[in-house]
């Protein structure tokens, strides 16, 4: 076990938490490297605000390369996480930035990290327990209600693919099925305590600036709905705001049962609201089903992705049921709808490709039992669930023609449920570092119905506010993922910047926070030139692994039959919108960082990672 | 000063600790949520969350169980004022006080008591559920 000081020049070049994880992990891997095996380093990385007075500082990235999206059972892709609770604040009070974990024990351990010390404990009685009782256990022996943990459940333990870390009761590091990474180094959980001071460059006038831009915060609309309904309110603004699709409404469009999943359908279960460290928001309900099959459900969420997730893309519409099954899915450690995998096996079943004899029971829309037990049989590996395990790789235990349900980017696997009507939302999603990923740069501010004056006024050029129009798209696309990398590599939420308004804090608020905590007065051009740097290195890794050129930045083809009639001139479309895209990150035609880019931004030296 | 009355409405509070961060920043010039003068418990299992702040009582059990006379309440503004010179670290005042609102660090040998920022309660003011609010 080795400690070091983050040198300076990561520090300039990358800031924090993503900008130096995805560093960490282009110089400690290759193409070559297991994803489950030893040499996949393990890595947490706080944001340089992290535990800090800002903008939703509960945040921090687990980074490492994904078993999930890699070209083959054994090959890696890149895999990010971002997450929140009071987990990553509590790592920095205990002194740490950056943790580098790599190797594999023979025996299940956890890290104990207090103050400047780390300490690798065994782990034999916490192995096969669920998440929220791993927590408990370890806080009762360390005797402090206040240390907090991240750990894996029994999805991480069996590698299953879609396996997440969790920490609190449903702050989840999902997305890159990274759990199963802990889980093939046989790491249960991390325990943090930290009691030492962080100082900071101006602490009266950083109290004076967090206070006013908290109150500001608070008085905006917005926020006020996001922190009484959660992130559920965009299964309702969805509707409202006409661009819901698939996913918000069910699989084949069921709107009016989608009712049922409304965010105001929460409310009677809500005991509150809770937040992450440092949010004055507070996004996500305590909720408790008092009543019926599932009373004494006690958890927090569910949030859009659990209702979505365990809900519409399932047909199941008993928000009951949603919430005992996000509940379940929080406990086992692994993503909702493990991954799409659910929704992809009822599919099949239902058009006859497989039967009882492969699933051992018929696989039904909307069944909320049979939902319960597969979830479950995917965690533990138990009969068909090993299949869906495997994530995309389950095609290869599947007839061929399984292979029609899915599409990929970049090796990541989507459905046609993942088809939108919005095209930065499309383009977005094509074009993302981490492998179809929706949140990685979701251009949220056109959904809005704004007035083309106030896009502009957002952007500084004209941008359709068509949702379907075409024109400034990629320049949205391309503002957002850098101000999103800006964002996670400052360890703030993405929800307290221009994600849901245009009026969120972002580069001049960010400038402000950095000079006041760290007297480091950095430009708005130079944050902007370390989200290019921090993209172009993620777009680099993506070469290693053969998606990081134009034709992996298309749209897959289930897409493209969703799409119908519209299909052709998307595509022609698309292919614009990919020039113009790349010019904006100043990449050739093929979507590959020029030697000058490179040049430009000091990153030569990372140049190798360039093809396969 | 005037006596200003704190009230805690623990269901509401969300457990984000904004209180206890500019605290410390603001008392102690560091961020350190060990030194801030109001601190908040949690409940993991059922993710509740409870603030501790001094209520000011009269009379104080703080002040009378002080064997030492290091604890003293200012008539006018009802705070309890520390004399951490006269303090002997029996902890009594931490057992006694009903609300747990008086704490203690180890590391600095120091009692942490809530002062009203005088006047203007940074944690009131940045309560955003009002789980912890003034009355006047």
């Amino acid at each position: 076990m080795a400690q070091e000081e983050v040198p300076m020049e990561w520090r300039q070049k990358f800031l924090g938490a993503r900008g130096i994880n995805m560093f960490l992990l282009a110089t400690l891997t290759d193409a070559t490297t297991n994803p489950l095996g030893p040499d996949n380093p393990l890595i947490v990385g706080l944001g340089l605000l992290t535990g800090l007075p800002g903008f939703g500082t509960g945040r921090f990235n687990i980074t490492a390369l994904s078993p999930a999206t890699g070209s083959t059972p054994y090959s890696g892709n890149i895999g990010d996480s971002n997450v929140g609770g009071h987990v990553g604040p509590e790592l920095k009070y205990a002194g740490f930035d950056h943790l580098v974990i790599r190797g594999q024990s023979s025996v299940p351990v956890y890290l104990v990290v207090a103050n400047d010390n780390i300490e690798i404990r065994d782990a034999s009685h916490l192995w096969g327990k669920d998440t929220w009782e791993t927590q408990q256990i370890i806080k009762r022996e360390s005797g402090d209600e206040r240390t907090r943990v991240i750990c894996i459940g029994p999805a991480g333990e069996n590698l299953v693919r879609m396996a997440c870390f969790i920490t609190g009761l449903k702050d989840a590091a999902g997305g890159s099925g990274l759990g199963s990474v802990a889980g093939a180094k046989r790491l249960k959980a991390i325990a943090v305590r930290g009691t030492k001071d962080v100082s900071v460059a101006y602490p009266k006038e950083l109290v004076e600036y967090f206070s006013e831009q908290t109150k500001r915060l608070m008085s905006q609309k917005w926020v006020k709905a996001l922190g009484y309904l959660g992130t559920p309110l965009r299964m309702t603004a969805a509707k409202v705001g006409g661009w819901g699709e698939a996913a918000e409404f069910g699989v084949e469009g069921r709107v009016e049962e989608a009712e049922g999943l409304n965010a105001e359908k929460l409310l009677p279960y809500s005991l509150g609201m809770s937040a992450c460290l440092g949010c004055a928001i507070h996004c996500r309900h305590r909720h408790l089903i008092k009543e019926g099959r599932y009373a004494g459900t006690r958890g927090e969420g569910p949030e859009y992705g659990a209702l979505v997730g365990q809900g519409a893309a399932l047909r199941n519409y008993d928000i009951e049921s949603v919430t005992y099954l996000n509940d379940l899915c929080n406990r086992l450690g692994m993503e909702v709808n493990a991954g799409g995998m659910l929704s992809f096996a009822i599919e099949l079943f239902e058009s006859g490709l497989i039967g009882i004899e492969e699933t051992g029971r018929p696989l039904k829309w909307g069944d909320r039992d049979t939902i319960e037990v597969l979830t479950q049989d995917i965690a533990y590996r138990r009969g068909f669930g090993d299949v869906l395990a495997e994530g995309k790789f389950a095609l290869d235990r599947l007839p061929p023609e399984a292979r029609r349900y899915l599409g990929f980017i970049k090796g990541a696997a989507t459905s046609r449920r993942e088809w939108k009507t919005v095209t930065s939302f499309v383009l977005s999603q094509l074009t993302a570092s981490l492998p179809a990923h929706v949140y990685r740069s979701r251009p949220g501010i056109d959904i809005l119905g704004l007035p083309a004056g106030a896009l502009k006024a957002l952007y500084g050029r004209y941008v359709d506010p068509d949702i379907k129009g075409y024109q400034g798209k990629a320049f949205m696309v391309w503002w957002h993922e850098l101000l999103y990398a800006i964002c996670d590599a400052l360890g703030c939420c993405r929800f307290l910047t221009v994600f849901n308004s245009p009026h969120a804090p972002q580069y001049e608020e960010y400038r402000e926070l950095l000079r006041l905590t760290t007297g480091w007065d950095l430009s708005i051009p130079k944050l902007q030139e370390i989200a290019e740097r921090i993209y172009t290195v993620e777009r680099l890794l993506l070469g290693r692994f053969g998606v990081g050129m134009r034709k992996d930045d298309r749209m897959p083809e289930i897409w493209l039959e969703v799409a119908g009639s519209e299909a052709a001139e998307s595509k022609a479309k698309f292919e614009e919108l990919l020039d113009e895209y790349y010019q904006l990150h100043s990449w050739d035609q093929n979507g590959i960082p020029t030697p000058e880019t490179l040049e430009r931004l000091g990153i030569v030296d990372l140049a190798s990672l360039k093809g396969t | 000063m005037p006596k200003i009355e704190i009230k805690v409405d623990t269901p509401t509070c969300t457990g984000c600790r904004i209180c206890e961060m500019v605290c410390s920043l603001y008392h102690e010039g560091v961020l350190n949520l060990e030194k801030a003068r109001l601190w908040v418990t949690d409940n993991y299992a059922e993710s509740l969350y409870e603030p501790h702040i001094c209520r000011l009582c009269e009379p104080s059990h703080c002040v009378e169980v002080c064997p030492t006379g290091a604890l003293i309440q200012d008539p006018e503004t009802g705070t309890i004022g520390v004399s951490q010179e006269q303090c002997n670290a029996c902890l009594a005042c931490v057992e006694m006080c009903p609300y747990q609102a008086i704490r203690w660090s180890d590391e600095l040998r120091k009692l942490f008591v809530c002062d009203r920022c005088q006047g203007q309660p940074l944690c009131v003011s940045l309560c955003t559920t009002e789980a912890i609010y003034s009355v006047r």
